[in-house]
């Protein structure tokens, strides 16, 4: 049925049916504000999976420069859910473990979760500075910014938490197989 | 041959080649059929619709005196037509057949031969049981009214008023704007010849007018349609013009010194003024003005004006006017109620109605048009030519949020629009569309030219218009925002000007006319024809015909066709001189009926009267279609329906169980 | 009246939001119930990661509320409005989802069965805020900005693509407006940390915008939409605009001053522009 044989890996995703309809108008990459940073515009990585090539559109990292706007989902005369559908597809690439290195990201993203993780709550100068730990250089360009904020009392130097953190640790292993159908 | 000889049936069991036979034993269905009380003979055959199928039930009526027949065959709407007609030529009255559909409803339906078997063993033994309760029935001839009456005067109307007068016929055409030309009137060029839209239309126009047997309405509004097939009664409503019609010289005088200056003109679509004394357009016809009674300040207004009444050297107006209605008799009705464009406002990121330089296809018509606001110069609202302008595809179309489908004459007429600015103002043209549709003669061929003139095709729906500009020169501009899907860049083009070429929606009013007329409509508020393929111009109202974009978006060349089709059927309908009634019809046993009524208040064909000197229901058998619920409302069983009497329909149920 | 309030991560770090907030709410009798030991919804990263997870994360509240005895939670942040309202309708119309939710957060000892409807604080403080006659603050046109998420997906407060509702809320309590077409042009959002000059390039076009039709000084209802305006504005080029919430004009109309609002907070300053004596 495809070229590679292989089973659809986006399968179990409910909304995944919804593509069919695409007819590549174009109106979701000229609504993104990022998506000429894209590798695929949303609808080619439909077209990718329609036609079977699963990897490719694993690999892509499309998703990961989805801002959820949701301006494209608005807009797409065939309602395809299009933000819905990245997300999805994050949580695929994740499960698949086909993250994709071309994009910081992802770290934002594992910076935030495992934040969420540690206090239950975010601290915006502590997801910094934990994103900064992978990526020093982009810490150091939002030096500027943290003094700006040091100045007006915008800086949290502790971070946020809920009364018991540990229960978030245990959520997350609670719920790390199963995943939930996206 | 009356009903009260006993039954003598003959069976037939179609083998229909290869659809009927390998799944159903047909064979052992005939054998079957033989057992059947009054059946004398039964058979199986490999096509019973062929000339050697009827002519052995032809035979075997003569030769065996059989008076009822069953074919266990196809659909009866194949070829129940068939095989009554060879009930007729042996003799029998046709009503004195039934057919067993085993085809579509056994062979094709069932997977297991056995079961399928069974069925049409059931099937078959229901309808020997019901033919032998069979009556013979009679068809009538209703004469016909050798007029036609046509419902819009647009291209469409028009077409079809002169066809059909040119045959001879009486035509009535009514048109409830002041003038006819329909939207035809508000084109400057056509595709894909370039045609000068009024050139090729006003000698239509005066035709219609000047033509001795069409009798035209304008102004006017269908008020009531009564009556059937052959035989209608429309009451038509004339709205008041207050001016008289026999009078007017078509000065203009009364134009040019009506006070009131400052209307938003609806036929250059809101981009200028008109005063309440007013012809739509310098080619109207008839070339009459009509006041705009809600805007007029004596009429509306409650003023003391009457500057047109002193001007005018004919004395033709006249305040005073009142509607009249006339009832004419015609035999049948063509609906060309035509289209409305859709109107973007609902799609916010096209910026319609928010930024002044975004039009609707029909607005840049108008501004391109020699009469239109701007005499023709294409011009933005500050008087400057535009540089660059932007063709926006696919407004409101193929779009689930708004019209599921493709409107079909939106990509030729933008990239018309691309050729004509290109050529009057020099400007760069971008055409911003999904797929580029031109599938009539020479469309494709338009295409490549307009290519190859150089407008910037960018495969792309437009995502945004906005007024956002990222340099600041182009403030003022517009910028439209879309991906081209080829080069899988995203652009934002400033531009001068924006058209968005919106698809077509059902005429307001169409609904109205649906009820009127009994015609109905599709999802998407078409009017329905009778087949999408094979029926075209026809709806399931007999009598009552379809042309042009009432029935479904389409250009000028195919609302030619069709309209002239639509009057070829109406013609080929009333040619006779009369129309044959259908024989499976109403009828209510004078001796059962107390009058309560209940039969007239379920009809919804209006077909059934009542005698107050009997105190009887009666029905008219012309209009009436055979559906029964008379039948069902009446409570003293005093009415049924012929061919579907209890005893037919309870035999053939009992076989069935 | 008492609402149930969850203000998430991003509220009390933010230029004067929850400042402002508190300062109107006391002003008009509004009583907040922060949802205790509320944790973070997920916002846009959670449903990227697990749904399962992302879903206990915010229906945690959803037990939280109802034990608290209200059927609807308040937020003052777009993403949070949308990550709960999506939360809400899945659980809604996903039978499975809902059991596998409500199973997980058992373990926690929470009970989940209603489902609130949730609000965006800016529907709450412009139902309550009286209409405000003076002519202090009409001089000043400000630039409303809805950001993504109040407007897109769900169009029900008001359309996807040109809004007005804060506009009407701005003429309501005093202040001038410019009308403009940025109001739902997305900044960037959380990519402004890694892809900085990108969104830098889509904030600017916004602020360029606002201030090329006139406006003085730019109102928002989302702590990272405030914060991306806000910090992507240079004082050598480009626009000069403060970036305020709407509960510090609500606040200024209302005689708060602009301390006691959290003005101070701006990164780039509303002074010139925004004090009146």
């Amino acid at each position: 049925m495809n070229p590679d044989g292989k089973d659809n890996p986006f399968s179990d995703i409910g909304k995944l049916h919804h593509i069919n309809r695409c007819i590549q108008c174009g109106t979701c990459s000229g609504s993104c504000p990022l998506s000429d940073r894209m590798d695929h515009a949303p609808r080619e990585l439909f077209a990718l999976i329609r036609e079977g090539a699963y990897d490719e559109a694993l690999a892509s990292n499309t998703p990961w420069f989805c801002v959820s706007c949701y301006a494209c989902m608005v807009r797409c005369p065939k309602e395809i859910p299009v933000t819905d559908l990245m997300y999805a597809f994050k949580e695929k690439a994740r499960q698949q473990d086909t993250v994709p290195k071309n994009t910081d990201m992802p770290d934002m993203y594992d910076a935030f979760s495992k934040t969420v993780k540690q206090f239950g709550r975010i601290t915006e100068s502590f997801l910094m500075g934990r994103y900064g730990l992978r990526h020093p250089l982009a810490a150091a360009k939002n030096a500027p910014l943290a003094v700006k904020m040091a100045l007006r009392h915008r800086l949290e130097l502790k971070p946020q938490a809920t009364a018991d953190p540990s229960a978030f640790a245990r959520l997350y292993d609670l719920t790390e197989k199963k995943g939930g159908k996206p | 041959m009356t009903s009260r000889m006993k039954p003598k049936i003959g069976v037939y069991v179609c083998h229909c080649g290869m659809n009927i036979a390998p799944k159903v034993n047909v064979e052992e269905v005939a054998e079957h059929a033989k057992t059947l009380p009054h059946v004398a003979v039964a058979r199986d055959y490999k096509f019973m619709c062929s000339n050697p199928g009827q002519d052995m039930i032809v035979n075997d009526i003569r030769e065996l005196g059989l008076n009822r027949v069953v074919v266990a065959s196809c659909s009866p709407r194949m070829h129940e037509k068939t095989f009554r007609n060879a009930l007729r030529k042996a003799g029998l009255n046709p009503y004195y057949f039934q057919m067993a559909n085993v085809r579509e409803q056994a062979s094709w339906v069932t997977k297991d031969s056995a079961e399928a078997t069974e069925k049409a063993k059931a099937l078959a033994s229901a309808a020997v049981t019901r033919v032998a309760f069979h009556q013979p029935l009679l068809t009538r001839e209703v004469k016909v009214e050798k007029s036609i009456l046509i419902v819009g005067g647009g291209i469409a109307g028009m077409q079809a008023a002169l066809t059909s007068a040119q045959a001879g016929y009486q035509v009535y055409l009514v048109e409830r704007e002041p003038s006819i030309g329909g939207h035809m009137a508000k084109f400057d060029k056509t595709f894909p010849t370039l045609d000068c839209a009024a050139c090729i239309m006003t000698p239509k126009m005066v035709d219609v007018y000047q033509h001795p047997d069409i009798q035209l309405f304008t102004h006017s509004e269908i008020e009531k349609v009564e009556g059937f097939i052959g035989n209608f009664e429309v009451t038509v409503k004339m709205k008041p013009r207050y001016v008289d019609m026999t009078k007017c010289t078509g000065c203009g005088l009364c134009m040019e010194k009506c006070p009131t200056k400052k209307i938003t003109s609806e036929f250059n679509e809101g981009l200028s003024k008109r005063t309440a004394i007013y012809t739509p357009f310098p080619q109207a016809v008839p070339n009459v003005p009509v006041i705009d009674a809600a805007n007029c300040l004596t009429l509306g207004k409650g003023k003391k004006c009457g500057v047109c009444a002193k001007f005018c050297e004919s004395k033709a107006i006249d305040f005073d006017q009142q509607p009249e209605f006339k009832t004419v008799k015609t035999g049948a009705i063509i609906v060309a109620t035509g289209f409305k464009a859709f109107d973007p406002g609902s799609i916010g990121y096209y910026g319609y109605g928010r930024y002044p330089e975004v039009y609707t296809s029909l607005e840049f018509e108008r501004l391109n048009n020699a009469t239109g606001p701007t005499s023709g110069k294409l011009v933005m609202k500050d008087g400057k030519t535009p540089e660059r302008v932007a063709i926006v595809h696919c407004v409101g179309s193929r779009d689930q949020r708004h019209k599921k489908y493709c409107s079909r004459v939106c990509c030729m007429y933008s990239m018309k629009f691309a050729h004509l600015i290109y050529e009057k103002t020099g400007a760069e043209v971008w055409e911003f569309y999904i797929d580029i549709r031109s599938p009539g003669k020479n469309y494709e061929e338009f295409y490549n030219r307009v290519q190859e003139e150089g407008v910037k095709f960018v495969r792309g729906r437009v995502a945004e218009i906005t007024d956002m500009t990222d340099d600041p020169k182009d403030r003022g501009r517009l910028t439209v925002v879309a991906e081209n899907s080829l080069t899988r860049r995203t652009l934002r083009i400033p531009v001068d000007m924006v058209i968005l070429s919106v698809g077509m929606e059902p005429s307001p009013g169409a609904e109205d006319m649906g009820r009127l007329l009994g015609v109905s409509r599709d999802a998407d508020g078409w009017f329905n024809e009778l087949h999408a393929k094979l029926a075209p111009v026809a709806t399931p109202m007999t009598g009552v015909f379809l042309a042009g974009c009432c029935q479904g978006p389409k250009d000028i060349p195919d609302t030619v066709a069709q309209s002239m089709g639509a009057a070829g059927e109406a013609i080929a309908l009333l040619s006779k001189g009369s129309v044959t009634t259908q024989a499976e019809i109403s009828n209510i046993d004078e001796d059962l009926c107390t009058g309560c009524k209940s039969c007239i208040a379920a009809c919804s064909y209006s077909a059934i009267g009542f005698d107050e000197a009997r105190r009887i229901a009666v029905v008219n058998e012309a209009l009436c279609m055979g559906c029964g619920s008379c039948a069902a409302a009446c409570p003293s069983s005093a009415a049924s329906v012929r061919h579907f009497s209890d005893r037919q329909v309870m035999g053939e149920l009992e076989m069935l169980l | 009246m008492k609402i149930c309030f969850y203000p998430g991560c991003s509220f009390a770090s933010s230029a004067g939001y929850k400042e402002s907030t508190d300062a109107v709410c006391r002003k008009l009798g509004i009583e907040l119930s922060e949802i205790p030991d509320w944790n973070c919804c997920g916002a846009t990263v959670s449903f990227g990661e697990n749904t399962l997870r992302a879903l206990v994360l915010s229906a945690r509240h959803f037990v939280l509320a109802e034990s608290m005895g209200f059927g609807q939670i308040v937020t003052g942040c777009n993403a949070c409005y949308a990550t709960l309202r999506k939360t809400a309708d899945i659980l809604a119309h996903d039978p499975d989802l809902f059991e596998q939710t409500k199973h997980v957060l058992s373990q926690f000892d929470l009970d989940l069965s209603a489902l609130p409807k949730i609000r965006h604080l800016f529907e709450i403080i412009s139902e309550a805020m009286p209409e405000i006659t003076g002519d202090t603050f009409r001089d000043i046109p400000i630039a409303a900005y809805y950001g993504c998420q109040l407007t897109r997906p769900h169009q029900d407060l008001d359309r996807g693509d040109h809004p007005t509702v804060l506009e009407t809320f701005l003429e309501k309590i005093g202040f001038g407006v410019t009308e403009h077409s940025a109001k739902t042009a997305c900044c960037g959002a959380s990519h402004a940390v890694v892809y900085t000059g990108d969104c830098r390039v889509l904030a600017q076009r916004i602020l360029r915008e606002m201030e090329g039709k006139g406006a003085k000084a730019v109102t928002t209802l989302c702590p990272l939409c405030q914060f991306n305006l806000d910090q992507n504005q240079s004082k050598d080029a480009g626009p000069s605009l403060p970036v305020t919430y709407f509960t510090q004009l609500a606040g200024l109309a209302l005689g708060l001053s602009p301390k006691e609002l959290g003005m101070n907070k701006l990164l780039v300053t509303a002074e010139k522009v925004l004090n009146r004596p």
